[in-house]
Formats: C-alpha cells, sequence, structure tokens
C-alpha cells in the first residue's frame, strides 16, 4: 500500500496550502523514497506510536534541506505553517537537537522497519507535485454538499485522492470559518474506494474533535473581540496576520497528536485490506456457472457409476453431475480422503488429459468453498501450494519427487472400452495425502481423536436416500452451516488479535494453543480440535473470497 | 392581430435593427457572455457579485468568507449572462488550469483593486492577468475597478485613477499591449457607483446597445424628456440611456425611484392573482414578486414629483425592464403625448427582444433538427 495522508488548508493569504504530511518509510530503503513509501501491514495490534522526535538523519535530510530551500515561499505564513511543540510539553520523549528539527519520526514497534514520518511536505518531487495538486483541487475545484465531507477524485498520473473537507471556526476568519482538509492520497483506486468507509469515519472522527476544540474557543473568545466598529474590525484583521492552527486551538501538541493519528490511519488502513496477486489463470473460471448447474439442476442419471452409461455420453459426453455422483465414482473411502485433504488446505492435483471430466470435479469440489480458493486449470508445471490450491495438469507433467503428505494427487486414466456404444472407462487414483485414521494421532498426541466432522456430516448427507432437489438443498444448508463457523471462528481470530497480540495464534491451525479461550470457541462452535485446520482453511477462503 | 403584429416586425426589421441581422453570428446565442469577476484577495470581489446580484446589504459583506473556488452563477435577465466569481488566492493561469476553458469564451473581465490598499501588488497581476488572457482571448473586453473608493476623498479618488490608469498602460506599453483597451471605473458598494460600473460592463455585451440608444434617443427627442434610463428592475443596472451624459445624481435618483417602487409593490401591488401568475415561471419568481406588474400587464408607471420642479417617471417595459426618466414639470403638461411615445417605444423595444427570442429559437431548432437527423440516421 502505498499512501501519504495530509493535512491541508485554505489560507487566506496564500490560498490552497499543504500544512502536514504523513508518509512510511522502509527504513532499509531510505534511499529510494518512492518504493519505501508503502505503509506496514503488520499483523498484529496498533499500538499507541511511540513518537520521537529526531533530527533526521542521512539522506533524508539532505534532501529535504534542498527542497526547502527551493520552496521558501509559501512556508512563511503562519496561518499554513506546520510547528512543532516546544520541548518542555514532550515530556519523556526524546529530544535531540531540537532547533533543527523539521518533522517527526513514529517507529513501527512492531514493525522495526518501518518508519512513519511527519513533515511539511514529501521529499520525493514527484509525489510533492501529487500532495500539492490534490490539495489544490480538493480544496479550490471539489464540491461537497454542505462544503464539509468526504470527495474522492483523481487521475492515473496523479493519483487518487479522498479528501474529508471541514470547516474550523476563527473569531479572526474572513466568515469566522476556515477551510481545512484531510487528504488521502494514493495509486491504487480500488484499494481506497474500498477503505472508504474506515477512512471517512477516522477522519470524520479527528474532524470532529478539532471543531470541537475550535468552537469552545470560538465561543470563549466571541465576547471578548467583538469589533467596535465595521472599519476597526477590517483595519484589525487586514494587519493581522491569522494564527496558525496551534494556536487556534490552543494546543501545543497539535501536530504530534495529528501525526500519531496519521501515522495510526496508514498503518491501520494497511492491516485493513492487502493487496493480493492472485494466481489464478483463469481468473472468471468458465466452471463457476457449471458448478450453479450441478446444485440447481437435477441429474438425469442416478445410477453413476465407475463406468459412465453410454446413453449419458452421447448427450453431454463425459460429465460429473454432483459431489454425490463423485463420491459414487470414487468410492467412499477415497471421496472421503479426498475432500478431507482439500478441507484441510492441503494441494489438490489432478493429473489426467481428459479436461472435461477435470472441470467437472474441480467444479464440485470448488462448490463446496466460497470463491476464495485458487485454481489453476489447464497448468502446465507443478506449483507449489502457496500459489494454488487446486492444480489441474496433464498427466505428461514431471512432478517434484520430494511431495509431502501435504499434497494429494487424483489420478484419472481413461480406458478405451470394448464397448462400441460408450467409448471411456475412467479410473480413478489418489496417491499421497494424508489417511483419515492418521490425522488423529498426529495432532493430539494418540490420544483419543473423534473423526472430522466436516466429512463426517458429508458423507451423512450424501448417503440419505434423497431427491436430487432435497439434496442440494440440503447441501446447500450444510455449507451455510459451516460457513456462519468460519465467520465466527474469523471474528475470533481477528479479537484475538487486536485484543491481545501476546497469545499463541493458531497460525497455520495445526499449532493447537492451550488457551482457554480457544477450547471455549471450539465448544461452542460445537467443533473438535480436529477440525480446526477445516475452519482455518475455510476462513482463508472466505478472506479471499 | 398576431397577423398584424409579424408585418409589422417583418416591415420594421431591417430600418430599425439593422445590426440585429447579425445576431445568428453573435457568440451570445451559444453561450452566455461570461463575467469574469478577478483581482487580489480581500479586494471585494465576492462582496461585489453579492450586493449587485444578490441584493445583500453593503455592510453585511464584512461577513462573508473567504471564497475559495470560482463561484459561477447564471443571471437570467433580458440576456443571460453568467458571473464568475474567482478566488483571488489562485493563479488560473498555472498550468494545471484550462486557460481556454475560462477565458476563451465571450466575455469581459473585471479586475478589481482595493484603492485602500497598497495596489502596486495589484497591478502586477493586472498586467499578468491582461497579457495572459489577451493571448488566450483578444476579444475578451478588459475592465479595471478602482475600489472601496468611499472611504477616500474626491481629489484622491481622482488622483488614484490617475496613477493606475498612467502605471498600467506604461507597463502594457513596455509590453507591446498598448491597443489593448482597459476601462476604468471608481466604484463602492457603499453607493450608486458599482451599479453604474457593472450598467456599463454589460452594456458591452449586449448586441442591440445602438439601437436602444438609438430608440432611447428618438424617445427624448419628441417628449421633451431630459434623461432616460432603462433599468433592469432586478439588479438595478442600466442597460441603456440616451446618449446625452450620465451624471451621477440623475443616476441616483433613478435607481433609488426603482427601489422605492419595487418596495411600495412589494407591499402594496401585490394581490393573489398576481401571484399565482408569478408562479408560472418558478425562475421568475423573484422578479415577479419584486416587480409586482411588470409581469401582468406591462404597465406599471409611476410619477413622482421633485420640489425642483423635475418629475420621475417610471414605465413597466416588460418584465425584465422598466423606463426611467427626467422631465422638467412644464414639459409634463403634454402628458397624453408622452404617454403614446412611451406605448411607441414599448412596442419597439418588443420587437428588438421578439427578434432575438426568434433567433434564438431558430437556431434551437436547427439544434434540434440536427438532433433528429442524426436520430434518424443512426434509427435507419
Amino acid at each position: 500500500m502505498n499512501a501519504i495522508v495530509s493535512l491541508v488548508h485554505f489560507c487566506e493569504a496564500d490560498g490552497p496550502s499543504v500544512i502536514f504530511c504523513t508518509q512510511a518509510f522502509h527504513d532499509n530503503a531510505a534511499e529510494d523514497v518512492e518504493e519505501c513509501l508503502s505503509a506496514s501491514n503488520g499483523r498484529s495490534s496498533p499500538v499507541p506510536a511511540r513518537t520521537i522526535l529526531e533530527k533526521e538523519n542521512g539522506t533524508l535530510s539532505n534532501k529535504k534541506d534542498l527542497l526547502n530551500a527551493v520552496r521558501s515561499g509559501p512556508a512563511s505564513c503562519a496561518s499554513c505553517a506546520f510547528s512543532l511543540p516546544p520541548p518542555d510539553t514532550l515530556g519523556d520523549i526524546k529530544v535531540l537537537n531540537y532547533s533543527e528539527k523539521k518533522g517527526f519520526k513514529t517507529e513501527d514497534d512492531e514493525n522495526p522497519l518501518i518508519t512513519y514520518v511527519g513533515s511539511r511536505y514529501p521529499q520525493h518531487p514527484q509525489l510533492y507535485s501529487a500532495v500539492r495538486q490534490a490539495c489544490v483541487r480538493s480544496l479550490s475545484c471539489e464540491f461537497c454538499q454542505g462544503r464539509e465531507g468526504p470527495v474522492l477524485f483523481g487521475d492515473d498520473k496523479n493519483g487518487y485522492v479522498l479528501s474529508y473537507m471541514f470547516k474550523i471556526r476563527d473569531s479572526q476568519a474572513r466568515g469566522f470559518q476556515r477551510l481545512y482538509s484531510f487528504i488521502f492520497l494514493m495509486t491504487d483506486r480500488i484499494y481506497l474506494v474500498a477503505s472508504w468507509p474506515f477512512l471517512v469515519s477516522k477522519f470524520k472522527s479527528l474532524a470532529t474533535d478539532l471543531q470541537l476544540k475550535a468552537s469552545q474557543i470560538f465561543e470563549k473568545e466571541g465576547s471578548t473581540l467583538s469589533p467596535s466598529s465595521p472599519d476597526q474590525y477590517l483595519r484589525r484583521r487586514t494587519n493581522q496576520p491569522l494564527r496558525s492552527l496551534v494556536d487556534l486551538l490552543k494546543t501545543k501538541d497539535l501536530f504530534v497528536y495529528i501525526h500519531a493519528n496519521f501515522s495510526w490511519i496508514l498503518k491501520a488502513c494497511g492491516r485493513r485490506l492487502q493487496e493480493k496477486h492472485v494466481n489464478d489463470q483463469t481468473l472468471f473460471p468458465n466452471t463457476s456457472f457449471l458448478s450453479q448447474h450441478s446444485v440447481f439442476h437435477t441429474p438425469t442419471e442416478s445410477n453413476v457409476d465407475n463406468k459412465i452409461p453410454s446413453n449419458s455420453m452421447k448427450e453431454s459426453s463425459t460429465w460429473i453431475e454432483n459431489l454425490k455422483s463423485l463420491q459414487d465414482m470414487l468410492g467412499v473411502v477415497n471421496f472421503r480422503k479426498l475432500i478431507l485433504n482439500f478441507i484441510r488446505g492441503n494441494q489438490l492435483i489432478i493429473c489426467g488429459s481428459d479436461s472435461k471430466i477435470i472441470k467437472s470435479i474441480v467444479s464440485i469440489i470448488k462448490d463446496l468453498v466460497s470463491n476464495g480458493c485458487s485454481v489453476m486449470e489447464n497448468g502446465t508445471d507443478y506449483q507449489p501450494i502457496t500459489k494454488c490450491n487446486i492444480l489441474c495438469i496433464p498427466t505428461s507433467t514431471k512432478i517434484p519427487s520430494e511431495m509431502n503428505f501435504l499434497n494429494i494427487f487424483l489420478h484419472i486414466y481413461n480406458i478405451p472400452s470394448k464397448d462400441e456404444d460408450s467409448n471411456k472407462t475412467i479410473r480413478f487414483n489418489l496417491e499421497n495425502g494424508i489417511d483419515e485414521h492418521t490425522i488423529g494421532i498426529v495432532n493430539v498426541n494418540k490420544s483419543y481423536s473423534p473423526p472430522n466432522l466436516y466429512i463426517n456430516q458429508l458423507s451423512e448427507i450424501l448417503n440419505l436416500n434423497l431427491s436430487p432437489e432435497l439434496m442440494n438443498m440440503r447441501l446447500e444448508m450444510f455449507k451455510e452451516e459451516w460457513s456462519s463457523k468460519v465467520k465466527q471462528y474469523l471474528r475470533f481470530i481477528i479479537d484475538g488479535d487486536n485484543i491481545d497480540p501476546g497469545v499463541d495464534k493458531p497460525v497455520n491451525g495445526l499449532i493447537i494453543s492451550n488457551s482457554l479461550r480457544q477450547l471455549e470457541l471450539i465448544r461452542y462452535l460445537d467443533v473438535n480440535e480436529i477440525d480446526l485446520p477445516t475452519l482455518k482453511f475455510l476462513s482463508d477462503c472466505l478472506k479471499n473470497a | 392581430m398576431s397577423n398584424f403584429e409579424e408585418e409589422y416586425s417583418l416591415h420594421t426589421n431591417s430600418q430599425d435593427i439593422g445590426n440585429g441581422e447579425e445576431l445568428p453570428e453573435d457568440p451570445i446565442q451559444d453561450h452566455r457572455p461570461r463575467l469574469l469577476i478577478m483581482g487580489q484577495r480581500r479586494s471585494g470581489k465576492s462582496s461585489i457579485q453579492k450586493v449587485v446580484f444578490h441584493k445583500m446589504p453593503a455592510n453585511e459583506t464584512l461577513f462573508l468568507e473567504a471564497t475559495n473556488k470560482i463561484v459561477k452563477e447564471d443571471i437570467t435577465s433580458f440576456i443571460d449572462f453568467q458571473v464568475w466569481d474567482f478566488p483571488g488566492q489562485i493563479n488560473y493561469f498555472d498550468a494545471p488550469y484550462d486557460a481556454n476553458m475560462i477565458f476563451g469564451d465571450y466575455g469581459a473581465l473585471i479586475f478589481v483593486i482595493d484603492a485602500q490598499d497598497d495596489y502596486i501588488e495589484a497591478l502586477n497581476r493586472l498586467h499578468h492577468t491582461v497579457t495572459r488572457a489577451y493571448k488566450v482571448n483578444p476579444d475578451l473586453s478588459f475592465e479595471v475597478f478602482i475600489h472601496k473608493v468611499d472611504a477616500l476623498s474626491d481629489e484622491y479618488k481622482i488622483d488614484t485613477q490617475r496613477d493606475i490608469q498612467q502605471r498600467i498602460t506604461d507597463e502594457l506599453a513596455d509590453h507591446d499591449l498598448e491597443h489593448v483597451h482597459l476601462n476604468f471605473y471608481l466604484t463602492s458598494i457603499y453607493d450608486h457607483s458599482i451599479f453604474e460600473a457593472f450598467s456599463k460592463v454589460i452594456q458591452k455585451l449586449i448586441p442591440q446597445l445602438p439601437t436602444l440608444e438609438n430608440l432611447l434617443n428618438i424617445l427624448c427627442a419628441n417628449s421633451g424628456i431630459e434623461k432616460a434610463f432603462l433599468f433592469d428592475v432586478n439588479s438595478k443596472i442600466y442597460i441603456a440611456t440616451d446618449s446625452s451624459p450620465v451624471d451621477m445624481q440623475s443616476y441616483e435618483i433613478c435607481s433609488d425611484m426603482i427601489d422605492v417602487i419595487v418596495d411600495i409593490s412589494e407591499i402594496y401591488g401585490r394581490t393573489n392573482s398576481y401571484r399565482d401568475e408569478s408562479y408560472d415561471d418558478p425562475s421568475q419568481i423573484d422578479a415577479n414578486g419584486s416587480s409586482g406588474n411588470y409581469e401582468t400587464a406591462n404597465d406599471a408607471s409611476s410619477l413622482i414629483k421633485l420640489n425642483n420642479g423635475t418629475i420621475l417617471c417610471l414605465r413597466g417595459v416588460n418584465r425584465f425592464l422598466a423606463l426611467v426618466c427626467l422631465l422638467r414639470a412644464d414639459n409634463f403638461e403634454k402628458h397624453g403625448l408622452i404617454d403614446y411615445n412611451f406605448q411607441c417605444f414599448k412596442e419597439a423595444i418588443a420587437e428588438v427582444f421578439e427578434l432575438k427570442r426568434r433567433n434564438a429559437e431558430r437556431a434551437k431548432h436547427e439544434r434540434m433538427g440536427l438532433i433528429e437527423n442524426v436520430d434518424d440516421s443512426i434509427g435507419g
């Protein structure tokens, strides 16, 4: 995530001007300013940022000196000046060489590589012009109903901007009001739109806070500072420059406060949404339509066997209609193993040459989870599990030998049949993967392990002798039931993150924390410990969807 | 009746409204003329706009906020035009702004200078503005308002104007732009000077102005009228006057008379039936409300006898316009003649604007026709 948060002001003397910017830097790449403008996406909670005032060192400050010299013009005006709090107000914060300071530097406690730098302008010339343009445009072009509130604008060249405009009361300003705006500038429009509710709510509360302070001061001043004549009133104001925001709000550490808020917004925004590169080669897999098909349409045959009857072949060639037919074809044991492995997050590799049958299998299996699992159809080379959950490759593809139980292979062989009408017989072969019986032993240290709930429930449903419509309905309900469990689990993980980052988290689902909270959750969700990897996998899918 | 009118108007077209023939080429048909109000910050641009077009009391303009973006306002009146109020802090000739979009259209650029302040910086800005805007659009007319002169003595006013005029013409001459003509006005929102200045600016945007002036001259000559103004009632801007010189007092007293009549008709002249009729055109409620009977009959009239032997006479022309005349009491003895002349004048004005309306309609029909053709071709 590349973003800059900034406070801008329509100054009565200079027009639109940038007051303060906060951006994130990666320490190890301070040289390359453009690239290091990425916010943290740390996984743990945002603790109150430790603000350290420091003389900026190294390349950063050199650049800044240069740029400040170039743009000395607008900085002179008091009303749009950014100022540091006097050292005595800072308390225990480390102060170094106060007079030469130009900004704030906040270190991320959780990710030592990231620092948030608050200064008047961004150092990079291109960023400066982008911020400047966003500032001018948001204050003097864009219109928001009531002139207070959020607007979104931008283009690919200068980035996209969310601007939250607000007014602050000032007894000395024209019209007793001064116009400010928080702007959030980034290059990714979709990300920005997705972050809209979060950013707007944060900006709004920040703005309300400032407005409240200003109003209180305005009320106080209003009684003492009423001009006796219009003329006097005018004269006084023309000769007196407007106060800076610090003086206006009578808050000495105002910019520390703003910087802390901006840093937190940058960090939290990075945590909220993460950009993910999807390796799915078919971005909108056509199989998704077919999977719908299997849910809503009734299969024409019920007597699907290992050998597909010839009359169905003529109509729709080789095709597996639904879960039940898949189970019938694979046999109950193999079917359970296949589903179990997939649902625990192991990689499913399907080798075969018949693309239609592969597609149908993929669509059926994929349908079990929400759209979030990554499928690579028509793959040619082996891809590791980090790239895709389901991989379809031709039989000829070479597979690295170091396969472990985290992969499961489904080989599909076509055997020409002797029968003239039906052309093919299909044989399945499962390799690798974990067995149902081993799981319990691996995870719970040889104690008694209840069988995996998910697969048991699924098998039970499939064994019911229901009409196809009812079966589909029942399966949908089953999926719903699990997805609600997964949602609670996800909430639990997120809350756990936020409340207490110190507690062991079920990072990959295999580590079962001793914490009582988790046991409680398991009991509450009515699942077994053995189902945790399943929950984990399903929640990942949900997050990606 | 309508036949007769048509014949009559066709007959008079060629004689009276020679310049009306050129209307179709005139940009006024396509775009509203623009009044661009520019100048240094705090020079009083928004105040002028508020006082002239919103009837804001002058002393309330103190509490206006700083303008932070271009405020565009459509004025619908005898001619439609746009007023653009610029924020003084921003240079609109900078790269990110499309100068062609802003200055490219037909209109006038009004530059406001605060005469109470040090105006050297404003003059630099004026020079910059004029040179850049002239480059973009040489047809723009440039008007300089030397503003806030109410606090200056008469002598000082003249000095200031001369000084400013001298400096800016010198500077333009230095840059080979002596042929760019600037008009200077001393203005203040606390008296009528701002209305007078605006009147002169707007008159330049009216293509029918020579015709109107000619009509007024004929009227004055034949009725013993000393001075006649054709006012836009809403803004108290006069859009034409006869060719005798305008002195400030006569303009002020005529303008005040409009205020009096508007106020009186606001209180007593408005009846329910008027109100109902005026609601026919919602955009004009204000106009009708304030000018009461202009809407219905266009025969509003009022007469005020002054103690110095002159008479102020107001006649409604149409729903936007009113004619206000100053004449000697002895000349008013023949008021039957005056009434008749008024009637003729009113009809002539109606024809002038009827022609304009018809041209506009024809242009509109042509556009519609084009659109229909396009539709046809798409359909076919």
